[in-house]
């Protein structure tokens, strides 16, 4: 797998388009997957998608492709524009959940997560458990989120972790384990069967 | 310590790992991916900075060559001055190549927030 992305970034870099988009069409789904749910709703998850394959474009040139490193380096890419984009909603918005979502609505934020179209795997089993998992993980601070999430949502190990959000191994996986127990915490009126 | 979680949880995490791409946001991904300008690849550097080198150094040996020549100077004398600035330049690539080799790799990660 990190074989084609080696073998595709390498050509990108050189200006290639084709194998640009090949790259786009092997990460696009998970992509949006990890921005949705570290985001929260699906309006400002896709827009901050569309500007990260802007920002690839433009920092391909200076990304040196190594066996395993594009799929963290588009993650690094994409948990920077998740964080810029936070905070910007934050100073929109204000920092609490119970925040009004905008200056003419009654609308908290909260309401508008718990409002936000459910995620595919919801429709299925409980929309109120994905509601909750989704708040819970809107809870979480920004690193904790983002660790949480690249290790459970997207199965990366601790040392792709540790590249993309750039810190020690150690940290990769303390934030990991902080976060997962917040979510534990957060989420324990649901038993695990009810999960 | 365990950094692991909630089994049933991290299942739950995992089927949504993926999220479909709407039509209307993949055809404006890949109109920007197809039409915007692609960055060209970044300045070499090292590689510049080797073949600046390389030239110097032909130029001042060429130069100083037929200085010394001009100025009567014996071959030997001429042989003896030409290694001195080849050894010279040569040596002083070899200390500054590694260190712009490093200025470059410091320039190849985005930026990192928080």
């Amino acid at each position: 797998m990190s074989d084609t992305d080696l073998r595709l970034a390498r050509k990108a870099r050189r200006g290639d388009r084709q194998a640009l988009e090949a790259l786009y069409d092997r990460h696009r789904d998970r992509l949006l997957g990890y921005l949705h749910k570290m985001l929260g709703q699906r309006q400002i998850a896709e827009d901050v998608f569309q500007d990260v394959w802007i920002k690839v474009m433009q920092a391909l040139p200076n990304y040196r492709p190594t066996p395993g490193s594009f799929r963290p380096w588009l993650f690094r890419v994409a948990a920077n524009a998740s964080v810029d984009r936070m905070r910007r909603e934050k100073r929109r918005v204000g920092p609490a959940l119970d925040a009004p979502a905008g200056a003419d609505t009654s609308e908290r934020v909260v309401d508008r997560i718990a409002a936000e179209q459910p995620s595919p795997e919801s429709e299925s089993v409980g929309i109120e458990i994905a509601r909750d998992l989704d708040l819970a993980l809107a809870q979480l601070p920004e690193r904790q989120r983002n660790a949480v999430l690249l290790r459970h949502q997207q199965g990366m190990s601790y040392k792709e972790i540790s590249a993309t959000l750039r810190v020690p191994e150690g940290t990769a996986k303390t934030l990991v384990h902080r976060g997962a127990q917040a979510l534990r915490v957060r989420l324990s009126n649901w038993s695990d069967d009810e999960l | 310590m365990s950094f692991e979680i909630n089994p049933a949880l991290a299942a739950r995490l995992r089927k949504s790992a993926e999220f479909p791409v709407s039509e209307a946001l993949d055809h404006r991904v890949r109109t920007a991916l197809r039409t915007l300008p692609l960055a060209t690849q970044a300045f070499m550097l090292p590689v510049m900075a080797l073949g600046l080198a390389v030239a110097a150094t032909l130029a001042m040996t060429v130069s100083m060559a037929l200085s010394l020549a001009s100025a009567g100077a014996g071959e030997d004398g001429v042989l003896i001055a030409t290694i001195v600035v080849v050894a010279y330049l040569g040596l002083s690539t070899v200390v500054v190549l590694p260190l712009l080799l490093k200025l470059k790799a410091a320039r190849h990660h985005p930026r990192t927030a928080a």
